[in-house]
């Protein structure tokens, strides 16, 4: 017997993009919403990295105002919203004339809602007199639902839970939740809370050195094993351990229970990708809602299946999806503890090299 | 000047109780399986108390259930007069409310500093100078340090924030206080990053957080790698960096607004006994060894 589940209580997906043909990519690929940010010129020549940890850097967003004002009017004329990040933690007295010139130009090009972390960015976007929807952004860390009480009474209308959650966890929030909600499913897992984590910007010589040779594995410090001593006598406990590595990826198996929760939006990652893979990832959670929305679940179920064996992490390993990412439960919203340790590989990696080595056709 | 002790260990709150500090502050900062059951809330406020201390209550983020634990407590507390909470949640924050004996204070969870870790693009990197006098600039700033930000918590009846000791923040503190906001500031521990799925408890194969044997109370660990050469410390699900009080950096914040100085006592910190915490204190209160720096 199939359960076939209505169009409007189907998750909408949420894909980033970082350019106009990004956005074309998606919108094909069948995406609902598209979220990305867009560079603002007086901070764009710091490093074309980070900038302040806050902003993602040029590499992340769109290049221009005026590429912006036509991924709205492509976006629009396909019935997909566009929603502009200024997920900014960060905003100081000396950072508010340009954020609001930026703010007031992004408006201009007519994008549809703003997602929002500072409480302080929420009120000069009020004095504006901005009358967009606001979406409170993961920095948020909205573990409970009544941070989500809070948010609404500060005026956001959207709410992104944090990553850092146990689906009976999501799902208790869901019960009593006052706003729609939205989750990310695929890529990040940042082993630490991203609003609290101040090592992301802790990028020394050695490390971007390190990160263009073959040590990949420095790309982020979370990654990097460290040797682990007792802080009373000094005796070494463990040498090489990725003790700060728990990441999860993948929430391809999560599909129907986050459905049958009432889950708003499914937010993939992936603003600083390229258009494949936003693209892939969009058309493969496309395909996975699809399926389960008619009713198909042993297709749904046979896809995920052809993912495990036919997803191979890298060139150089031998190991699939099951071996690299199943086998070592490394799901989104798992427990908190189980995580075992293991050579990381990013699940934004290895999915770029098959989608490039074309090994999944979806 | 108030000297405060923070404690989240209940056994060793005897010392801090019999130490010359004027608060305690009790309550897991960064943990929410560490929070105390209310008994033992109403034991520790009681003895707070009858030693003729302010007591402050600590309260980490939470999660749906660990914030049901916490609502039994803040009524609890409400009850018995004027209380300081100290949040690092905002749901946490919107419990407060109804409650109105409670001060509700920002924990740090709740303010982003961003030079709680070193960035080394400021110091290592070929940037233009200006560009890089302007961006510092920017860095050691706090998430506070914007008008409506402040008006915004103020809404909410926030009275306060903690800050940490990160010695080029210093001059923008008082930024707080001039907007109406006290300060309290953290010595010795800078949260460098956190997680909720406890990278100690993982690492010491702890299963089952709920019945976490709190190996933090008695452990820190020490990290340490070649290419990231910076020293972090692994204690609980929280990753810090440690900084020792010069008598230079204790002698500039006497010059500033900040009303609250902030002992921890746990392993990271090594201030485990009254006479730890009396030194300390003697040495926070000691003459500025260079008047000129007053």
């Amino acid at each position: 017997m199939t359960t076939v589940i209505e169009e409007n209580n189907l998750p909408k997906i949420l894909s980033p993009i970082n350019s106009y043909e990004g956005a074309v990519a998606v919108v094909g690929a069948g995406t609902d919403e598209i979220y990305c940010g867009a560079v603002m010129p007086e901070f764009k020549h710091f490093l074309g990295s980070d900038y302040l940890g806050v902003f993602r850097g040029p590499m992340c967003e769109i290049p221009t105002y005026e590429e912006l004002g036509r991924v709205v009017k492509y976006a629009n004329h396909h019935n997909v919203k566009v929603f502009l990040t200024l997920n900014s933690a960060f905003i100081t007295e000396s950072m508010e004339k340009d954020l609001k010139t930026h703010i007031k130009t992004c408006v201009d090009q007519g994008v549809n809602a703003l997602i929002v972390e500072n409480l302080g960015l929420i009120s000069m976007i009020k004095r504006m007199g901005v009358e967009l929807p606001l979406i409170a952004s993961m920095y948020n860390i909205v573990l409970n639902s009544d941070t989500i009480e809070f948010l609404r009474k500060k005026g956001y209308s959207r709410a992104v839970l944090e990553c850092h959650l146990t689906l009976p966890e999501i799902a208790e929030i869901m019960e009593h939740s006052t706003l729609p909600i939205e989750v990310f499913i695929h890529g990040g897992g940042c082993s630490n809370m991203q609003r609290l984590c101040m090592l992301l910007h802790f990028k020394s010589k050695e490390m971007v050195q390190a990160t263009a040779s073959e040590k990949s594995w420095t790309k982020q410090p979370c990654n990097i094993p460290f040797d682990i001593y007792d802080f009373e006598d000094g005796q070494l406990m463990a040498k090489d351990t990725p003790v700060l590595d728990s990441q999860t990826m993948c929430a391809v198996c999560l599909i129907p229970s986050l459905i049958k929760m009432g889950i708003y939006g499914f937010k993939i990652t992936g603003r600083c990708e390229g258009i494949a893979y936003q693209k892939n990832i969009t058309l493969l959670y496309r395909r996975l809602i699809d399926q389960i929305a008619r009713g198909e679940l042993q297709s749904y179920k046979e896809t995920i299946d052809l993912l495990r064996k036919d997803f191979y992490p890298s060139v150089s390993s031998s190991k699939n999806l099951w071996e690299s990412c199943c086998e070592s439960k490394r799901c989104q919203y798992p427990r908190l503890t189980h995580t075992p340790y293991k050579s990381p590989m990013s699940w934004h990696t290895w999915t770029k090299t098959q989608f490039k080595r074309g090994r999944f056709e979806i | 000047m108030i000297f405060t002790v923070q404690v989240d260990n209940p056994k060793v709150i005897n010392e801090a109780l019999a130490s010359s500090c004027n608060r305690i502050r009790f309550g897991p900062e960064f943990c929410e399986w560490k929070i105390a059951d209310l008994k033992t809330l109403e034991a520790t406020f009681s003895l707070t108390r009858e030693k003729g201390k302010e007591f402050a209550y600590v309260t980490p983020h939470v999660s749906s259930k660990s914030l049901e634990k916490l609502k039994e407590q803040l009524i609890y507390l409400n009850d018995q007069g004027k209380t300081t909470v100290v949040v690092n949640d905002l749901g946490v924050l919107n419990q407060t409310e109804q409650l109105s004996n409670l001060k509700p204070y920002l924990g740090r969870q709740l303010i982003t500093a961003l030079g709680r870790c070193p960035w080394k693009q400021i110091t290592e990197f070929d940037v233009d100078r200006v560009e890089r006098g302007r961006v510092e600039k920017t860095f050691y700033q706090t998430s506070l340090n914007y008008e409506p930000t402040i008006q915004s918590f103020k809404e909410n009846r926030i009275q306060g924030a903690d800050v940490d000791w990160i010695p080029q923040s210093f001059p923008y503190y008082d930024f707080l206080a001039d907007n109406g906001l006290e300060y309290s500031i953290h010595l010795h521990s800078i949260p460098v990053t956190i997680t909720r799925r406890c990278h100690m408890a993982r690492f010491l194969d702890v299963t089952n957080l709920e019945k976490c044997p709190r190996p933090c109370y008695t452990q820190a660990l020490r990290l340490k790698n070649e290419i990231i050469n910076l020293d972090l410390f692994l204690h609980g699900n929280t990753v810090f960096r440690l900084t020792e009080p010069t008598q230079n950096d204790i002698n500039r914040l006497y010059k500033t607004k900040v009303s609250e100085f902030v002992i921890t006592m746990s392993p990271l910190t090594k201030i485990n006994t009254q006479k730890d915490i009396d030194a300390l204190i003697q040495k926070l209160t000691s003459k500025p060894t260079l008047s000129f720096f007053r």
